[in-house]
């Protein structure tokens, strides 16, 4: 059994859409991007802190 | 991240001749040219100036910054909670990448980045998993200079095994 078609135009599209945003991303100004980048760092630190609790429990 | 701080310090650094030359590499360097991903340090490739014997050190570095009250961490020096390593140009190629590195504004300050060639070339040579990811990454969103590129891999001797990168994940 075959994935439909529209499945398939619909999953190639939203690989499209995300290969955009990424490009998009990759165009923003070099302090914006460290910005982003000291974010990244504190969402990683968090699910740190989450995983190292949750496994208290 | 406050990258400005470290920016002034290097340049303070190139004035009192501690170092002759730098570039942002690593990471950080493809950040500037790929969308932004997690990396913690700042990997700053420097020539030095000449020393007696064969043995470079980096001793300088480290005690200026030392001196001036910044806390040394493992290998890095932490400037303003930017965990900051010190690389001399190790080779031929790192060397010719701080040399042709291109100057990219960050706020007011200009800061010279590796260009996008040379960081292929390195992370090919390197070859560690996250290099081979982040080369995929590099070819999907950057744009390439690939006469450029090829010319820095024919002279490093890194033209097979970029073919054979291509082969392996492009299957051309």
């Amino acid at each position: 059994m075959g994935i439909k078609k529209a499945t398939r135009k619909k999953v190639s599209q939203m690989r499209t859409a995300k290969r955009r945003r990424r490009r998009e991303l990759a165009k923003l100004p070099l302090d914006t991007k460290y910005k982003i980048v000291s974010h990244l760092q504190k969402i990683v630190e968090e699910i740190h802190i989450i995983g190292k609790s949750s496994r208290k429990h | 991240m406050r990258i400005a701080k470290v920016l002034g310090l290097l340049d303070e650094m190139k004035g009192k001749g501690i170092i002759e030359k730098y570039a942002i590499g690593g990471a950080m360097a493809c950040v500037a040219y790929i969308e932004p991903f997690v990396t913690y340090d700042l990997d700053v490739f420097v020539l030095l100036p000449s020393q007696e014997g064969h043995l470079i050190s980096i001793t300088p570095i480290y005690a200026y910054l030392r001196e001036k009250g910044y806390r040394i961490d493992k290998e890095h020096v932490i400037i303003d909670d930017v965990p900051v390593q010190f690389i001399p140009a190790y080779n031929k190629l790192t060397e010719e990448a701080v040399n042709e590195a291109v100057e990219m504004r960050y706020k007011t300050t200009k800061m010279p980045v590796f260009r996008i060639e040379h960081l292929l070339a390195i992370m090919i040579q390197t070859d560690r998993p996250k290099d081979r990811t982040r080369i995929v990454h590099v070819l999907d969103q950057a744009k390439v200079d690939d006469d450029y590129l090829v010319d820095i891999l024919r002279r490093h001797r890194l033209l097979r095994r970029w073919n054979e990168f291509k082969r392996k994940f492009y299957g051309n």
